[in-house]
């Protein structure tokens, strides 16, 4: 048992050891960085950072960028909603054209049925006014009711 | 060979002295390792850089592609998560590394298979190249050429081992993570977390002394 514990604590010791050493080893490495590749990293991190504010620049401006086109849409749609009702109006004449002519159409087709008398009397209508307000044509008009 | 994979579970009653030595000596190790939280995105990434370079260079053993690899992972942590809070900047900064190292190791991996196939294969990944190197400027060369050396050995122990082990290995241990962000970061639970650094370690302790 004593064994057992004995080489565990070794091997802690041996761990603890491996990773001081490792890290002094690593440390002194990372300290000793020659100064092209020390160069290269800070522009990387440079590059990373220019990348980093160009994206939050998008980030801020696509927002607006699209509420803008969101507003001129809209305006657009609003402008072009006059033009869409005069259409329909247009529509609307033309297709009551038809209608129209229709109805001159019977009118014309019920102008001929008329008699030839009748229009006389339609033209002539303050003479036969005229004639009926005659005390003779009255009378007759009584007497004949009689 | 250890009897357990996790280290935690070790201590018992007859060693309760030594344990909490060693408990003491870890902790010292942990505040050695702990650092600040960066307040802003670019001082994290400032904090973080070389250390991130050094270990993708250990995971790719190209510092070209280990520089592109720690780029991309700036890049998609700035574009997708600095609105975050700064307490979640290191698990998930070291995912999107871990993530990509591992994509360029399979990108690598197929590339090889389709130079053997094509009869096109160096054997060496492109190692006849002379690597250029910085000139030394430091005030001790031996020293720096020393400490290149031992890392040099140390990224050999560590690429040597199966690439779950190689990850708790350096995200716990060199760059310090606690075991739930180095969990986060892999993108498994803690327990296995323990397993596979503990299995690292075991296979490290061996190598221990090429590294000195």
């Amino acid at each position: 048992m004593n064994t057992i514990h004995e080489n565990s604590i070794n091997g802690l010791r041996g761990d603890h050891e491996v990773e001081s050493h490792a890290r002094a080893i690593f440390r002194s490495a990372c300290e000793n960085t020659d100064s092209y590749h020390t160069l290269r990293l800070g522009l990387a991190r440079r590059k990373a950072m220019n990348a980093g504010a160009a994206r939050s620049r998008v980030r801020i401006w696509a927002p607006l960028a699209g509420t803008v086109a969101c507003c001129a849409l809209v305006a657009g749609v609003l402008w072009m909603r006059p033009a869409a009702r005069v259409a329909p109006t247009a529509n609307i004449v033309a297709s009551s054209a038809p209608i129209v002519s229709g109805q001159q159409a019977e009118s014309e087709d019920l102008t001929p049925e008329l008699g030839s008398s009748q229009t006389e009397m339609v033209q002539d209508l303050d003479f036969y006014r005229w004639l009926a307000s005659q005390p003779a044509v009255a009378s007759a008009r009584n007497g004949g009711a009689r | 060979m250890r009897e357990t994979t996790d280290a935690e579970s070790i201590p018992e009653k007859g060693v309760a002295m030594n344990v909490t030595a060693l408990d003491a000596g870890s902790a010292a190790a942990a505040v050695d390792v702990a650092r600040p939280v960066a307040s802003t995105i670019e001082a994290f990434l400032a904090s973080v850089e070389r250390r991130a370079w050094r270990i993708a260079e250990i995971a790719l053993r190209d510092p070209d592609e280990a520089l592109d690899a720690v780029q991309d992972a700036m890049l998609r942590l700035v574009k997708h998560y600095s609105g975050k809070p700064a307490e979640e900047w290191p698990p998930l900064f070291w995912g999107i590394l871990r993530r990509r190292i591992t994509d360029l190791q399979r990108r690598r991996t197929v590339r090889n298979r389709i130079l053997v196939w094509s009869g096109r294969a160096t054997g060496n990944e492109g190692e006849e190249l002379p690597a250029w190197e910085a000139p030394d400027m430091g005030p001790d060369p031996a020293r720096a050429l020393a400490s290149r050396q031992a890392f040099a050995a140390m990224s050999a122990a560590i690429r040597a081992l199966p690439r779950r082990q190689q990850q708790a290995f350096m995200l716990r241990v060199l760059e310090g993570l606690d075991v739930a962000d180095t969990a986060k970061a892999m993108g498994c639970s803690d327990g296995s977390v323990k397993t596979h650094l503990s299995r690292a370690l075991d296979a490290l302790r061996r190598q221990l002394e090429d590294w000195r």
